[in-house]
């Protein structure tokens, strides 16, 4: 991701509107296509600025998909000089701001999105073809996702006999459900060093560890494969706890998914991470893999997504724009730097930011 | 393929962060894998470190954070060490993992830790270091060579003094760098 491929859409001094260029009738489906939409404010008070002070926030992905079509975003930078802009190669918006020392750095961000469910039925043969010059950007190593060594001799082992891209694909996703745990400890999402995962055979984390380790194994199976980093904006309507936001405080209800290009079928979502979440969470907690709630989860997020959860972008080594500490390896929580450095995205308390969502 | 080992045997990743596993503790090995890379970094009152600064010093060098259990495990006896042998030419550096400097001073304040700790806020540090876990430990030479290391967990018994103590300086400094 270079800065230069950013394509700038404002320059305002505190304050814009964002809108993607393909944003156009996400109010005109039908209601049978339940449409539902849902408004994110996203508000940063950074508590200890330090000489100039930048924020980033990603926005909802720039590009319309069959599950999610982006209203908007509108910013305040109050004192500050806010931007926005993006990079539909990777559906990434990125709305930022920058203050001078002594300011106090306050950014809010209101984004409106619609979304809808998404299956894919596998069942039956289609016709969709990609672009070869998209699809050869997700099979590529990122900086966490080599596709080399250790990943590609593992993926090659896992889709051993595997006829198809389906199989191919179902074969990594049932080796993720089968060989991995969601470990409640790990910080945040995780950051998906999926390498390191291997060589250690330590394969426990969260969505940002086991959903890159599936599309890093994808990848090195010959696979397009990608990260879908975002946040869950509402209950799950499925009966499943554990898979959806219990408030309109979503501060830490960051989630990332994935998505397998299968041919024929086109962008197939995936979450094999949150089948490890339901076996860990939905109470009486530690299901085992035959669980009647386990089976029916494992099934569904093979080729289909509840979209109680908004997608930001499928964004790897992200060079944040104006930044002078180095890339990010994806962008799915605030980012800030101050004069004395990067603060900790996971510490919203003192960060500080808060996110939170509501159906309108 | 000692250091794969190592990381199998459970520890807290800094890539995912998990949580230490169960498994054995630690014992510091040989470093062979290059130069002692530059370590500048600011405590949380903004004093800053230049471990080049502490040449003529064995400097155990220890990255950790608050949120990783077996960091927070080993901390007080890497305290208890460093009491022991700082006037012998001893001092640690402990590395904090890109948290808040508040969050970190309310932790090594409630812990009573009497330790150097810096703040690598970008973990720019940590990836020089080459470090992809958490705890990660070094022992520097007076010199300011990288010596032993050690992926996960220490072994804070006997055995770590004793990994320590061959390499002190004969000639004893006057003060410690706290």
């Amino acid at each position: 991701m270079h800065r230069r491929d950013f394509l700038r859409l404002a320059g305002l001094s505190t304050s814009g509107l964002v809108l993607p260029a393909a944003v156009t009738n996400a109010f005109a489906q039908s209601p049978a296509d339940r449409w539902r939409t849902f408004e994110v404010t996203t508000r940063v008070e950074v508590l200890q600025p330090a000489g100039r002070t930048r924020v980033w926030l990603p926005t909802p992905l720039t590009v319309d998909t069959p599950y999610q079509k982006s209203l908007g975003s509108t910013f305040r930078a109050e004192g500050g000089e806010g931007r926005a802009m993006s990079d539909p190669a990777w559906g990434l918006g990125v709305v930022w701001a920058q203050w001078e020392e002594g300011a106090r750095p306050v950014l809010t961000m209101v984004s409106r999105f619609a979304t809808r469910d998404i299956a894919v039925d596998l069942s039956r043969p289609g016709t969709v073809r990609g672009d070869r010059a998209e699809l050869a950007r997700y099979l590529e190593a990122t900086e966490y996702l080599p596709t080399d060594g250790i990943v590609r001799k593992t993926a090659m082992d896992i889709t051993k006999g595997a006829r198809d891209d389906v199989a191919k694909a179902r074969a990594i996703y049932d080796w993720i459900c089968e060989s991995t745990s969601r470990n409640p400890r790990t910080r945040g999402c995780g950051t998906g060093d999926i390498k390191y995962m291997l060589e250690s055979g330590n394969l426990s984390g969260k969505c940002a560890d086991l959903n890159a380790l599936y599309v890093g194994l994808a990848r090195a199976a010959g696979l397009p494969a990608r990260d879908v980093y975002g946040i869950r904006v509402a209950k799950s309507a499925h009966g499943y706890k554990s898979l959806g936001a219990g408030t309109e405080n979503i501060t830490k209800a960051q989630h990332c998914r994935a998505e397998v290009f299968l041919t024929g079928h086109g962008w197939v979502p995936v979450d094999p991470a949150d089948v490890r979440k339901v076996i860990l969470e939905e109470p009486p907690g530690n299901l085992p893999m035959g669980d009647e709630k386990v089976v029916k989860a494992r099934e569904r997020l093979f080729g289909s997504w509840e979209m109680n959860w908004l997608a930001y972008n499928f964004a790897h080594d992200v060079d944040l724009p104006g930044a002078t500490k180095g890339k990010v390896a994806f962008l799915m929580y605030p980012q800030c730097e101050t004069g004395e450095g990067r603060l900790d995205c996971l510490d919203p308390d003192n960060f500080k930011y808060q996110i939170t969502a509501r159906e309108i | 393929m000692r250091q794969v080992i190592a990381w199998a045997r459970g520890l807290a990743v800094a890539a995912s962060l998990a949580a230490a596993g169960a498994g054995a503790a630690e014992t510091l090995v040989p470093w062979t894998r290059g130069d002692t890379p530059p370590l500048v970094l600011r405590k949380p009152s903004g004093e800053a470190v230049d471990l080049a600064s502490l040449r003529g010093k064995v400097v155990l060098v220890n990255f950790w954070a608050t949120w990783c259990a077996p960091c927070v495990e080993e901390m007080p006896a890497l305290a208890r060490l460093r009491a022991r042998l700082a006037a012998r030419g001893f001092e640690v550096l402990a590395v904090n993992q890109g948290e808040m400097p508040a969050r970190v001073s309310a932790f090594v304040d409630r812990a009573g830790l009497d330790l150097a700790v810096v703040l690598d806020r970008d973990k720019a540090v940590a990836k020089a270091w080459q470090v992809r876990a958490l705890p990660t430990t070094f022992v520097v030479d007076a010199s300011g060579r990288i010596r032993l290391y050690a992926v996960g967990e220490l072994d804070t018994g006997p055995a770590l003094e004793a990994a320590i103590v061959p390499l002190l300086p004969r000639e004893r400094p006057v003060t410690a760098a706290r």
